[in-house]
């Protein structure tokens, strides 16, 4: 199947001469529709540089990427600003809510900027907001909000223009346990609807809820684990020797 | 602790106090307990296993030391133990560690592809430990329960995190 997210000998270095790094040095990805991937790696190994550049936040100095069979690298700003709305949802570490804006204007905004009208952004914000358990949040604004609910806010907004690919860099960063849990059941519901996720994470535990997970070290992908989903395949005698 | 001496002699033939010397240094306050004769006993099993030979080596006004080499079949568990995953729910962190030490101070296998073997052995033992976690409501008590299992394959996955760093920094150290 084709994958709706490719990348091949992608590059970021930043720096020169003994300061040189490679943030992402030649790295190839194929992303399938409907996969949930994440990338982990220690701080500094190149993964938000990586997420940045298939989310067209940034120019890569090599590579190719292409989105939904379409070349994406070399887009004017324009062009790309405008595919960025319609096409890919980010949600970040540190939520990047609109503080004057409440939970339901900050969902309806995206949808709004992609020319959306205002009863249409309203009735797919409230949708949204009701699908993360916050229908009953709409009104405040973020500061009235935990952290764990805030980032659901984000994840509503990421997804009002129904983008084909989400992007999640650190999304459980900035969160207690709690809060992480509550985010973690989101992304394990998404990622069972058949949304296309890619999360950049050093948490384990969101790592652990996609399907596919890569190792990046110093600007290279190191290792791949497929971590598979044959029903429920644990026993109770694989939990017991754990609690 | 057999394939931990045996791996330490795949670096070069030692003696029985050198042995111990090492396992002392890479443990730290955790080797105080080890003493001679647990080495030695070791020594002498994997002997007449037929996984060490002993050689005399004459000393002036002391006894002969016995210098302890590995066998070919001795080189063969040793990298059969290192390939080997460690597949217990919570593999104990100073058996690791000394596969570890002993993979970098050999030179037979490089301890960050050990880590990242048992990494993914971890991470899908976190995922299938989180799937019936998920399957709970939330805040019910076996969610509950089951989170208690969430953070501690947590813990170990960020130690083995721990243990990549200090070894891709010193790969032979």
């Amino acid at each position: 199947m084709e994958p709706i997210l490719r990348a091949q000998r992608l590059r970021k270095h930043y720096g020169t001469g003994t300061g040189l790094v490679r943030a992402v040095d030649d790295v190839d990805l194929d992303v399938a529709s409907g996969e949930a991937l994440a990338v982990v790696g220690p701080s500094g190994c190149g993964k938000s540089t990586l997420l940045h550049l298939l989310g067209m936040l940034d120019r890569p100095d090599g590579g190719e990427i292409w989105l939904g069979g379409e070349r994406i690298d070399r887009l004017s700003e324009t062009a790309a600003a405008r595919l960025r709305r319609r096409a890919v949802g980010f949600v970040f570490q540190a939520f990047h809510l609109v503080d004057e804006l409440t939970a339901r204007e900050n969902v309806e905004l995206p949808a709004l900027l992609a020319g959306a009208s205002p009863r249409a952004a309203r009735r797919r914000a409230a949708a949204l907001l009701d699908r993360v358990g916050l229908a009953h949040r709409a009104g405040h604004l973020p500061a009235q909000l935990s952290g764990g609910q805030r980032q659901r806010v984000a994840v509503a907004r990421a997804l009002v223009n129904d983008p084909g690919l989400l992007l999640a860099d650190e999304p459980t960063g900035n969160l207690d346990t709690a809060a992480a849990g509550e985010v973690l059941r989101l992304f394990d519901e998404l990622r069972a609807e058949g949304r296309t996720l890619l999360i950049v994470t050093h948490d384990s535990r969101i790592a652990a809820a996609a399907d596919r997970l890569i190792t990046m070290r110093d600007g290279v992908f190191v290792d791949q684990t497929v971590l598979g989903r044959t029903g429920h395949g644990t026993g109770l005698g694989a939990l017991s020797g754990l609690v | 602790m057999q394939d931990v001496v045996l791996a330490l002699l795949a670096k070069e033939p030692a003696h029985g106090y050198e042995l111990r010397a090492r396992l002392q240094h890479a443990l730290g306050p955790l080797g105080d307990d080890l003493n001679a004769g647990q080495v030695y006993v070791t020594l002498r099993r994997l002997e007449k296993a037929g996984l060490v030979t002993v050689r005399l080596v004459g000393q002036t006004d002391r006894p002969d030391r016995k210098v302890y080499e590995l066998t070919p079949t001795g080189q063969e568990r040793v990298t059969r133990w290192l390939a080997d995953v460690d597949r217990a729910p919570r593999p104990a962190p100073t058996d690791l560690y000394l596969k570890l030490v002993a993979a970098a101070s050999s030179g037979l296998a490089d301890p960050v592809d050990i880590v990242d073997a048992q990494r993914r052995e971890l991470l899908r033992r976190l995922a299938d430990v989180q799937r019936a976690a998920l399957a709970q409501p939330a805040g019910s008590g076996p969610a509950l329960l089951l989170e208690g299992a969430v953070l501690r394959l947590q813990a170990d996955l960020r130690w083995l995190d721990a243990c990549a760093a200090h070894w891709a920094d010193r790969p032979r150290g």
